[in-house]
């Protein structure tokens, strides 16, 4: 947890972690402090479990000290390297999956998660699906439609969206809910969800005969979309197998 | 007789996977395995068919990652000592297996192969392969082109076209260093397109790409020739189709030839089955099994009693599988005739490249094979390349495709899953930041130039599909999230040093050391679209 996140939280939501973090803390605790006492808990949960980890790391490198003579010392180059968790921004994107489900990415930004934070008002945030009737070069538009709104806790996350008709374009909102109303953010690009096409193309509606035919020659059964996304086994777990680009050989179709 | 064209395509890829600061490092065998079961095995295919005289035509795809690994000094020396290594244990295992004849000959048909790699990637290469991929591609026996510069899954990028432009711009530049001429087509990464690519790749003089098959019989319009003709795109770029049935007649798990139990069985490797001890030299200080290379089992069944294998038996098989796959070639294209195809059909064959030799370990053979029987045979099937079809181009049928990929699914599944899904935010970022330094900086000199090189090339290498594909498949995860974190941590670092106006030379002069890919790369490649 960051301090970063808890600042994005409505302070119902800090109290009730402070409740799980078993902290007693007043009712009347300035959120600033209350978010501190916070932020203090989980580093010690954090200090903690980390010198758990690493006994465990001592004792496994004792176990294979006689294995791994030839390997050399840790450097930097060994530790994992730090990314950063936010960038900082108020940002949204929707990345389209397949024709039914997208990505959405969010963030607010720090100073606008305070100003939000200390309106009691606040009651999170919000990604509103926006549904598009044709494609437009410029965002707002006024034919586009309002289908759901997802409330989100949290500042920075990403989500998985229905996109409830194929065959249209969507866009999505980035907004701050307060009791009464809602405030705009952001606005991700518009995507296009491809029409509506049954995973066989075969089944697609009036086809004639030579249609179908072609279709079938052109091995529409066995195409892309009828095949399942492979498991992993224990055989494609070899450590120095290339990787395959198409998917595992357990995979009927998969690999190409 | 019928008449149908067919176009073979090899998509030769892997990941950029180079590490200067270790002595050895494991994932690198993805590259030397490759490089001894895969491409030279191919060029020495290649080498018998012209000596022979047999005719024949392949369109090879080589990403720009696989071309800097190939042509690294670092990484030829590095494949030499390994070659030294497997020699060694090629030797060891004659020894071991002297009283077992059918064993032994095994043991002495992997120190061949290794002993000619050997041979052919110092004397007739000088560590350099690509030698030989140009010296086809001269004869007109090839057709080089390439694919996005570091793969990356181009869909997921759709909302920045400065980054998909960068890919394919700095795609060409390195094709073009590699091999000397311009790439008229290119391998979509993973067969993936989504509506609007093909602007940029008109934009950059790219004729044609390869679709999936979906993506075709699932286009705006019928596609009145199903697979079997290119579609054109209304700016006038053309779009292969990829025929199923040939992919499925190879790799097809229930029916595919590498699943026929005389072939060589990849799982089972002396790396699992024989003494620590005896292998540890052999294991690059791994903690536990690796696979050495050094198969002795042939397929066999669904059993773990694997026979041994029997090379001649296999190289039986591979003939009458190439005259197989030619035979349903050609019934399918009688069947096409049948049901009226206005045109002869084009069967458009894509394959990634590593698969045959490395994964089918007779599968370059089998290719070799495949033009020998086509050339003497009276089968009326004729090869060609994508660029001979171009001149036919306003015969074909205009539509639009939709978003698609071969993979499983046929749209984005494997790269955007919750395994992997976290690289977005960041790749996304960079991209951002990396067009905003284009602004802040558009020209400079010295140092400051070289940061931003070098951001731009860590931003290439942050968008490699192999990543995100690893998390999913749980094949390697821990170096993949690695690699990845890496690249956004080395490009944040040069961004922070560039806003505070300082930069650790020391540092970045290691980091260009390190990922030394794309020499001649221009950061302003990624100056936003307006």
């Amino acid at each position: 947890m960051t301090r970063e996140r808890l600042d994005g939280l409505p302070m119902h939501a800090l109290l009730e972690l402070s409740r799980k973090e078993s902290l007693e803390v007043d009712y009347d605790l300035p959120r600033d402090e209350l978010i501190g006492e916070l932020f203090e808990a989980f580093e010690e949960d954090r200090r903690e479990r980390e010198s758990l980890n690493n006994l465990i790391v001592k004792m496994e490198q004792s176990k294979f000290a006689g294995l791994s003579d030839d390997k050399p010392e840790p450097t930097v180059a060994d530790m994992d390297p730090r990314i950063p968790e936010s960038y900082d921004e108020n940002r949204i994107s929707l990345v389209l999956r397949d024709p039914t489900w997208a990505l959405a990415i969010w963030e607010v930004k720090r100073k606008d998660q305070k100003v939000s934070g200390q309106d009691y008002e606040f009651r999170g945030y919000g990604l509103k699906v926006m549904e598009h009737p044709h494609h437009v070069d410029a965002l707002p538009d006024p034919a586009a439609k309002a289908v759901f709104l997802i409330p989100i806790p949290q500042a920075l996350g990403t989500r998985y969206i229905h996109l409830p008709t194929p065959g249209r374009w969507y866009s999505l909102e980035l907004h701050v809910l307060h009791d009464r109303e809602t405030r705009f953010l952001r606005r991700s690009l518009l995507i296009f969800s491809p029409k509506e096409l049954p995973a066989n193309p075969l089944d697609r509606k009036g086809l004639g005969l030579h249609h179908k035919r072609m279709l079938e020659l052109s091995g529409a059964r066995a195409c892309e979309t009828n095949v399942k996304l492979p498991v992993s086994s224990q055989e494609s777990l070899t450590v120095a197998a290339i990787p395959q680009r198409i998917g595992g050989f357990d995979d009927p179709e998969a690999s190409a | 007789m019928i008449q149908a064209r067919m176009a073979l395509l090899l998509n030769a890829h892997l990941p950029f996977v180079r590490h200067p600061e270790y002595p050895v490092f494991l994932e690198e065998r993805w590259l030397f395995e490759a490089l001894s079961e895969t491409y030279l095995p191919l060029l020495r295919a290649f080498h018998r068919l012209e000596e022979d005289h047999v005719p024949f035509q392949l369109t090879m795809s080589f990403s720009p990652t696989l071309t800097a690994m190939l042509s690294d000094p670092l990484l030829q020396e590095r494949y030499r000592q390994h070659l030294d290594l497997q020699l060694e244990l090629a030797e060891k295992e004659m020894e071991r297996n002297s009283n077992d004849s059918q064993a032994s000959k095994l043991s002495k048909m992997y120190w061949l192969l290794y002993k000619q790699n050997q041979g052919d990637f110092n004397d007739v290469y000088q560590g350099n392969i690509l030698r030989g991929f140009s010296y086809f591609l001269k004869k007109g026996h090839l057709e080089l082109i390439t694919t996005a510069a570091t793969h990356a899954f181009l869909p997921l990028y759709q909302d920045y076209p400065e980054a998909v432009n960068a890919q394919i711009q700095t795609a060409l530049e390195s094709h073009h260093r590699a091999f000397g001429r311009v790439s008229r087509g290119i391998w979509l990464p993973e067969c993936a397109y989504y509506p609007g690519l093909e602007h940029l790749l008109k934009r950059n003089k790219i004729d044609y790409f390869f679709a999936s098959a979906h993506a075709v019989l699932n286009a705006r319009d019928f596609p009145v020739r199903g697979v079997f003709a290119p579609l054109s795109l209304p700016n006038g770029v053309l779009a292969f189709p990829r025929d199923m049935h040939s992919s499925n007649s190879i790799w097809s798990h229930q029916e595919g030839y590498p699943s026929h139990p005389v072939y060589r069985d990849f799982y089972r490797d002396i790396g699992f089955d024989l003494e620590d001890d005896y292998l540890r030299p052999y294991m690059q200080g791994v903690d536990g099994r690796l696979a050495t290379g050094f198969k002795y089992h042939a397929v066999t069944g669904k059993t773990d009693a694997k026979k041994l294998y029997d090379a001649e038996l296999a190289l039986g098989q591979v003939k009458e599988h190439a005259c197989e796959f030619i035979a349903d070639r050609v019934a399918h294209a009688r069947q096409l005739d049948e049901a009226g195809m206005d045109r002869d059909p084009l069967i458009v064959c894509p394959f990634a490249a590593e698969l045959f030799g490395h994964w089918w370990f007779e599968g370059t053979n089998w290719i070799e094979e495949f033009f020998r029987q086509l050339a003497s045979s009276q089968a009326g099937l004729t090869l060609v390349t994508p660029s001979v079809v171009l001149p036919e181009a306003a015969e074909f049928q205009q539509t639009e495709l939709s978003f698609s990929s071969w993979g499983s699914g046929g749209y984005a599944e494997a790269w955007l899953d919750g395994s992997n899904d976290w690289i977005c935010r960041h790749a996304f970022q960079l991209v951002e930041r990396m067009s905003e330094l284009v602004e802040r900086f558009p020209e400079v000199q010295g140092r400051k130039q070289r940061a931003l090189n070098q951001a731009a090339r860590e931003v290439l290498l942050a968008q490699a599909s192999d990543w995100p594909l690893i998390l999913k498949m749980g094949t390697t995860a821990e170096y993949a999230e690695r690699r990845v974190k890496e690249h956004i941590a080395n490009f944040t670092r040069i961004y922070e040093s560039l806003s505070s106006n300082t930069m650790d030379t020391e540092w970045l002069t290691s980091l260009e050391k390190k990922d030394n890919l794309f020499p001649d790369l221009d950061y302003r490649v990624f100056r936003r679209h307006r």
